[in-house]
């Protein structure tokens, strides 16, 4: 029997291995921290575009499914803006313009949204589209059925009508401010109902490409739609995404000139990229933060000075320096610089060990104290923020003991179950700062810092729906300083992203949310 | 009882043994899959509503017999991320793995037993050495290093094969050999480096014995001592290692499908894990767990045709 014995103890230790192995691999979790940016560096096409030619995209993670509405997942969005279109979409700078959507009208009392859609544009299957397929795709996502995880997005819509072809009736529950970007996102893309069954493997839509073949774990393979109602859009004939999961492999095959482009370049790369005669970066401003989570209702965290001493025992550019390669730039709240609703807070905790030390002193700690940090696996880039601000804790007598911990336990304990101390996470930014922000809210599900504060949760619920622009940017100014000021958490870093492209690569546009968008894209 | 019912019904145990400790150990494992699928953001009675429709809110005991209920019948579940049957993921994703792992073996079987029978009938000269110098070399260096060595030499230095990615067989054939072989390459070396070794020894020992001996005292040309004699005796050992390596095989594939974007099991088996794929992670296990049990099997039946000594039906 010894022989069977070895077998199974191969398996088991097969199973450990490929358990242990599930830390290396770059997944997509579900909530994978995604990449966008408005404008500063979007790249405007030298020349004049040429049509024709493949490209070749290479995406660190397989989608999860091609259906929209049933899905959270970054890898799945990333593509489908290619194949869906939404009734408005958000520029480079994160306006708001139109998309299947010509224009649009609110009411007084903000309670019903009028629409004008698009006339003559076409699915892939040929069929037109019209007010009532729009009517339908908010209807399918809403569906308890659907099980849609967004559709709490669309929780403010009472219901949808098309009184005719052309136009789309929404009426809300309450008004919303950020219900027009909401639209903007590939989860309320349009779809046709007839195809609806099956568009989690064939998909259809009405955008520029459409998917010709999708071996999973290998490649999206996609063709451009003759009938996308932008004349002349899209440039490239072909388009496909491979999916490359290994980060070395991965640059091994743009080396080689087998993909064209790396649309999320890890930092540690970024230098060498630099020098290649071949290669060209783009480098955005991404939105999104970087920052140390604190567990505001556990001691001595509970302590604003406990959490103050934090602040002013790290040094930011330090952060940046050691654990992202310089590339990022310090921040003071939880709002990344590429919103407009950014308030620089960034100076508000100088680095100061000694004023820390005097903080936890008068909070009841003249030697110091020890906590734990979890760090999420397979996140490289927040265990490396952990290590870094975890040394500059020691040397104000805060001993942190570091944990790293798989991204589905993370999910579980440290997310949803909130026992932790301290952990480093990143948050990914929306257009609009109410759903961002509204993590902050004492009675929030997504609270996890247990943060607790009543003027906050008021100015969130007057934030969610007034009207007035002005007004709203003063209301999500005082919500940042308020974080600030009772140092919620270690606020970090904004991250840049890197796009990375062949020379004969032109037009790759970055967003504010997380898409790769090629129609503008053409080789020279 | 005879030696092959023994056989079999310990195959029969073991399988279920496995099953029943996957199935124990993804349970212990935190992390919720509903909340994998939904995202963080979801609410409390989405999610609830999600695990009713998995059946993940169903006492444990009772979701465990309805697996080996239907496992028994063929049916292995749906996998949850891909809403597929999980036979049907394992069947699309088997080709890639097994040609892999069948290259290997063949790459691997291939150089040992030479190299292995040269270090033997030249014990002690310079060959012997390099040969045990190259092999404890070979023994040292991880699969995925050699792959990407592999990768930045060959295929982005010199193009000559792709970085990564299958071509199916159906496709083109000269595609799917060239897309193999770097990966083969990496995988099959660490199992030259133990074979050499392996073969070697055993040769040694069989040169000494005394129908060796006999053999060259009958003036049996060298070259028959060697092949028909001396060989068939090394054989069993290697060939039980091959068996044993053929395990550790599927799982060196697991990274070296990483490193070189093979839609193969492996990448399935990790997939499954990150994902708290439930069905999915218990269908793989057991079957690659059935895999190795079947190889280990097979080898004993191969024993008893290679040494008449042993009999299957005794």
């Amino acid at each position: 029997m010894l022989r069977y014995r070895l077998a199974s103890l191969l398996m088991v230790s097969l199973l450990l291995a490929a358990t242990l192995l599930a830390g290396c691999q770059r997944a997509a979790p579900p909530t994978a921290p995604p990449t966008v940016a408005p404008g500063t560096g979007a790249l405007t096409p030298a020349g004049s575009p040429q049509r024709g030619g493949a490209l070749m995209v290479a995406i660190a993670a397989d989608p999860d499914g091609l259906d929209p509405h049933k899905t959270v997942a970054a890898a799945t969005f990333q593509i489908t803006r290619n194949i869906y279109d939404t009734l408005v979409q958000a520029d480079d700078k994160g306006r708001i313009v139109p998309d299947l959507a010509l224009s649009w009208e609110p009411s007084a009392d903000g309670l019903t949204w009028t629409f004008t859609l698009r006339e003559g544009v076409k699915f892939h299957n040929g069929r037109t589209m019209t007010a009532d397929d729009v009517k339908y795709s908010f209807e399918r996502l809403l569906a308890p059925e659907t099980a849609s995880p967004r559709a709490k997005d669309f929780a403010v819509v009472q219901s949808v009508a098309a009184p005719d072809a052309k136009t789309v009736v929404f009426t809300l529950k309450a008004p919303s401010a950020p219900f027009l970007s909401n639209l903007a996102y590939g989860w309320a893309a349009i779809v046709p109902q007839e195809a609806a069954a099956t568009l989690r493997d064939q998909p259809v839509g009405t955008g520029p490409f459409k998917v010709v073949q999708w071996v999973k774990d290998s490649h999206v393979a996609l063709e451009r739609f003759d009938d996308y109602f932008v004349p002349g859009v899209p440039y490239l004939d072909t388009a496909t995404f491979r999916v490359i999961t290994d980060p070395s492999s991965r640059m091994a095959a743009l080396r080689a000139g087998e993909v064209d482009v790396i649309p999320e370049l890890p930092v540690q790369e970024v230098a060498a990229v630099r020098q290649e005669a071949d290669l060209k970066i783009i480098e955005v401003p991404f939105n999104g933060i970087q920052y140390i989570a604190v567990n505001n209702a556990q001691p001595p965290f509970d302590n604003v000075k406990v959490r103050q001493a934090l602040n002013h025992a790290v040094d930011k550019q330090a952060v940046i320096d050691a654990a992202q390669f310089g590339i990022g730039v310090p921040i003071g709240s939880h709002m990344p610089p590429v919103t407009e609703y950014y308030v620089d807070l960034a100076g508000r905790y100088p680095y100061n060990p000694e004023k820390a030390k005097q903080l936890l002193a008068e909070a009841g700690y003249p030697n110091g104290l020890e906590t734990t940090m979890i760090l999420p696996q397979p996140y490289d880039f927040h265990i490396r923020n952990g290590q870094v601000v975890a040394d500059q804790l020691a040397k104000v007598g805060i001993k942190v003991k570091l944990e790293t911990m798989e991204w589905g336990t993370w999910l579980k304990q440290v997310y949803n179950g909130r026992q932790f101390a301290l952990t480093a996470i990143g948050a990914t930014g929306r257009l609009d700062p109410a759903p961002f922000l509204s993590a902050y809210v004492s009675t929030s599900a997504e609270n996890m810092r247990n943060y607790a504060n009543t003027q906050f949760d008021e100015l969130a619920a007057q934030g969610a729906v007034e009207a007035d622009a002005a007004r709203r940017r003063e209301i999500y100014a005082q919500m940042q300083t308020l974080l600030a000021d009772d140092a919620a958490a270690v606020f970090l870093l904004a991250p840049l992203s890197s796009v990375t492209l062949r020379r004969p690569v032109q037009g790759w546009v970055v967003y504010p949310i997380d898409i790769y968008d090629l129609r503008t894209v053409w080789k020279g | 009882m005879p030696y092959l019912l023994r056989r079999l019904l310990g195959l029969v145990l073991t399988l279920l043994l496995v099953s029943l400790i996957t199935f124990a150990v993804v349970h212990v494992l935190p992390g919720d899959p509903a909340m994998l699928i939904l995202g963080h953001e979801a609410s409390p009675e989405s999610l609830a509503g999600l695990r009713a429709a998995l059946g993940l809110d169903r006492p444990l005991p009772a979701q465990y017999l309805s697996w080996l209920a239907g496992a028994l019948h063929g049916d292995l579940g749906m996998s949850l991320r891909h809403n597929l049957p999980v036979g049907q993921l394992i069947a699309e994703r088997l080709p890639v793995t097994a040609s892999l792992a069948a290259l290997a073996t063949l790459l691997a079987v291939g150089l040992a037993l030479p190299l292995g029978m040269l270090a033997a009938v030249r014990q002690g000269t310079a060959v012997d050495l390099g040969v045990l110098v190259l092999s404890q070399v070979g023994v040292a260096l991880p699969a995925f290093w050699i792959g990407i060595l592999l990768i930045v030499t060959l295929a982005v230095g010199r193009h000559l094969f792709p970085t990564g990615g299958y071509v199916p067989w159906s496709a083109s054939v000269p595609g799917a050999l060239r897309s193999l072989a770097l990966p083969a390459v990496a995988l099959s070396l660490p199992m030259v480096a133990v074979l050499v070794r392996l073969v070697r020894n055993a040769m040694l020992d069989e040169l000494g014995r005394d129908h060796i001996r006999t053999a060259r005292a009958k003036g049996l040309p060298e070259r028959t001592v060697l092949l028909r004699h001396a060989l068939r005796g090394a054989l069993i050992p290697t060939v039980t290692m091959v068996g044993l390596q053929l395990g550790f095989l599927l799982g060196g594939s697991i990274v070296i499908e990483q490193v070189f974007s093979l839609p193969g099991l492996g990448r399935l088996v990790l997939s499954a894990i990150a994902n708290r794929d439930v069905p999915l992670i218990q269908g793989l296990v057991v079957f690659i767990a059935t895999l190795a049990v079947a190889i280990n099997f097979t080898v004993d039946v191969l024993y008893a045709a290679l040494d008449p000594r042993l009999s299957l039906w005794k």
